[in-house]
């Protein structure tokens, strides 16, 4: 388990917080995933957490250790993917999986499988230089995964990745967490924390302005909602009710023609929107 | 050890697969050679002599084996060649007697000196007489000197500069955040580098001592490269805390290295006396190590003061080159 308590940085030491107040736990075998906007704080957060930077003010802890006095040897069960893809460009992707692999103390995957887990096999001996920015974003993962990591930190996963390599990137994580990972994981990806996390915190300008199950986000911030599709002099034409006004709802379909009726809950990024005030592409 | 192998293993690998780097690799390669085409002409010691066809075939092989000997056809060509603007005597045999045949334009004293010359290898019978030679100088002349040590500076400064152009490449790619949440520790990321741009160093001055017909010191080269372990970390570290992309690392290059050149070599330009200002350089020992090794004198005082004085501005140039790059805190900490 990951406990953040009360963290806050300052960049400037002039007491202009780039993160402040933050509080959360990642449990084992769960995925917490930490949206905002670029600028929000997210990777700040992750490299406290990863002890890339000094921890100013509160507290972070690694199970019973807090992560000052982490030894190098507990990163033999950490693993990070960074948002940029962090290759050596001059060697192949299945070098640059054995050279990372070599530098832990624990058993690791055989860097081919993992390459094929993330569909690379077939460029597996093509230097790093010569892949896409979606291939080196899935070698970065395949590195982040190639200890079979307790703790994983996960920065824009399926960033510039196609819709069928990102489901399987996806089922990836999943399969982590199901092996008992603690997953953190930082996007501004709404539909990939709503279909992976267990937990999502909304990080707005440096704070946390929501956190809950994604669920829980719906039901509290949003409004479910109902289209009926029917047909007006010749044309299809939609109307929306909010599942609380069921009674004008009925009405409605006694005096249409519906052709088709679907409901449709609230996203992440509108509840977002709601929340915060502001979208997530600012 | 796993780790500080295959970190060792990925310089080499990376190394090889970087243009700069192999180019630079073979520079020092190939200023020992030019060296040799240079000073190898300028050492070679022999009396330039002219002689036509008339001069008896047992006199020519008698000037052979003392005289430079170059030979033409007949009278005329002789003295064509004797005109020309290099300084050449000639000799030619007429009536029983030897003529030599000079410009004009030489030192009062030099025919008879080159008289007394043929006729004492003309009065020699099967031989010529053994003689003993002595130095009339201690050293080699300072260019020829300066001139080598230069080279083997390259050669040190070289393993150096590739290690660092590595590391510039690492940070420029965001890899050392990478190794900074691995189990890595900074002590082994640093060791990596600094044996393999030993390893570098010394191989690359033990091939300029080979082709510098140093063959039998190629070991003792190779010792002073160990004893530059810190100096060599310095350039590594120098360039990577400072360039965060080739190009400025190029820039940076272009700095350090006269600096890293022009330093120790200085002090062979300033009195004896003032070298005390120098004592805190490990630059002037690096020096003082090679150019003894380059005159045959001893080095071991030398090799011990570089190996010391450069520990502490090493430490000081890793230190600054923490501050500067992501190698933050936890790294520092697990050394």
């Amino acid at each position: 388990m990951i406990r953040v308590s009360r963290v806050y940085h300052d960049y400037s030491g002039k007491g202009q917080y780039a993160v402040a107040d933050i509080s959360f736990t990642v449990e084992p075998g769960k995925i917490f995933g930490f949206l905002g906007p670029s600028g929000a704080g997210k990777s700040t957060v992750q490299n406290l957490m990863t002890g890339l930077l000094p921890l100013q003010q509160g507290e972070i802890y690694y199970e019973d250790t807090p992560v000052q006095a982490l030894p190098s040897q507990f990163f033999n069960q950490v693993g990070v993917s960074f948002e940029q893809p962090n290759v050596f460009p001059t060697l192949t992707g299945y070098e640059n999986l054995r050279y990372y692999a070599a530098l832990f103390a624990l058993p690791t995957i055989e860097p081919m499988r993992l390459l094929e887990r993330v569909g690379l096999r077939d460029a597996a001996h093509k230097k790093a230089a010569e892949y896409s920015k979606g291939m080196r974003q899935r070698l970065t993962l395949a590195r982040a995964l190639i200890n079979r990591p307790r703790y994983l930190f996960l920065d824009e996963p399926t960033s510039g990745l196609d819709p069928a390599t990102a489901a399987e990137i996806r089922e990836l994580i999943r399969e982590q967490a199901q092996n008992g990972a603690a997953i953190f994981l930082t996007t501004h990806h709404m539909e990939l924390a709503d279909s992976l996390c267990d937990t999502v915190a909304f990080l707005f300008e440096g704070r946390i302005a929501a956190m809950d199950t994604p669920e829980n986000l719906k039901r509290l911030y949003g409004k479910r909602q109902v289209h009926v599709v029917y047909a007006e002099q010749g044309e299809e034409r939609t109307r929306t009710f909010a599942l609380e006004e069921r009674h004008a709802l009925a009405a409605f379909l006694e005096q249409v023609e519906p052709i088709k009726i679907h409901s449709q809950e609230a996203s992440l990024e509108a509840i977002f929107l709601r929340v915060t005030g502001k979208g997530l592409t600012l | 050890m796993k780790a500080l192998l295959v970190s060792m293993q990925r310089e080499f690998t990376l190394l090889l697969r970087n243009g700069i780097s192999v180019y630079m690799l073979l520079a020092p390669a190939i200023l020992a050679l030019i060296f040799m085409a240079v000073f190898g002409t300028l050492q070679n010691v022999a009396l330039p002599l002219v002689v036509d066809h008339s001069v008896p075939a047992e006199l020519v092989g008698q000037l052979s084996s003392v005289a430079q000997l170059e030979q033409v056809a007949d009278l005329a060509s002789l003295q064509r060649r004797v005109a020309a603007p290099d300084a050449v005597a000639g000799l030619s045999f007429s009536d029983q007697q030897l003529l030599l045949i000079v410009e004009g334009n030489e030192p009062a004293d030099f025919i008879d000196e080159m008289q007394a010359f043929v006729r004492a290898a003309a009065a020699a019978e099967d031989t010529i007489p053994t003689y003993s030679s002595e130095r009339i100088s201690a050293r080699p002349p300072l260019v020829y000197e300066l001139s080598l040590v230069c080279i083997f500076l390259l050669a040190l400064f070289i393993g150096g500069a590739c290690l660092g152009l590595n590391g510039v490449n690492e940070r420029e790619h965001g890899l050392l955040l990478a190794f900074a949440v691995s189990p890595m520790k900074l002590a082994t990321y640093v060791v990596a580098k600094l044996i393999a741009a030993v390893l570098l160093g010394a191989l690359s001055s033990a091939v300029c001592a080979l082709i510098i017909g140093r063959a039998e010191q190629a070991l003792l080269f190779a010792v002073v490269a160990a004893c530059s372990i810190f100096v060599t970390g310095m350039i590594v570290f120098l360039l990577m805390g400072f360039a965060n992309n080739d190009v400025a690392a190029i820039g940076v290059l272009k700095i350090i290295m006269p600096l890293f050149s022009v330093v120790g070599l200085s002090a062979a330009f300033v009195p004896e006396a003032w070298h005390r200002l120098y004592y805190v350089l490990p630059l002037y020992w690096q020096y003082r190590a090679i150019a003894a090794l380059i005159n045959s004198s001893p080095v071991g005082f030398f090799l011990t003061m570089l190996f010391l004085t450069s520990l502490p501005w090493f430490l000081l140039v890793v230190w600054r080159f923490i501050k500067q790059t992501e190698f933050r805190r936890r790294l520092t900490n697990s050394i």
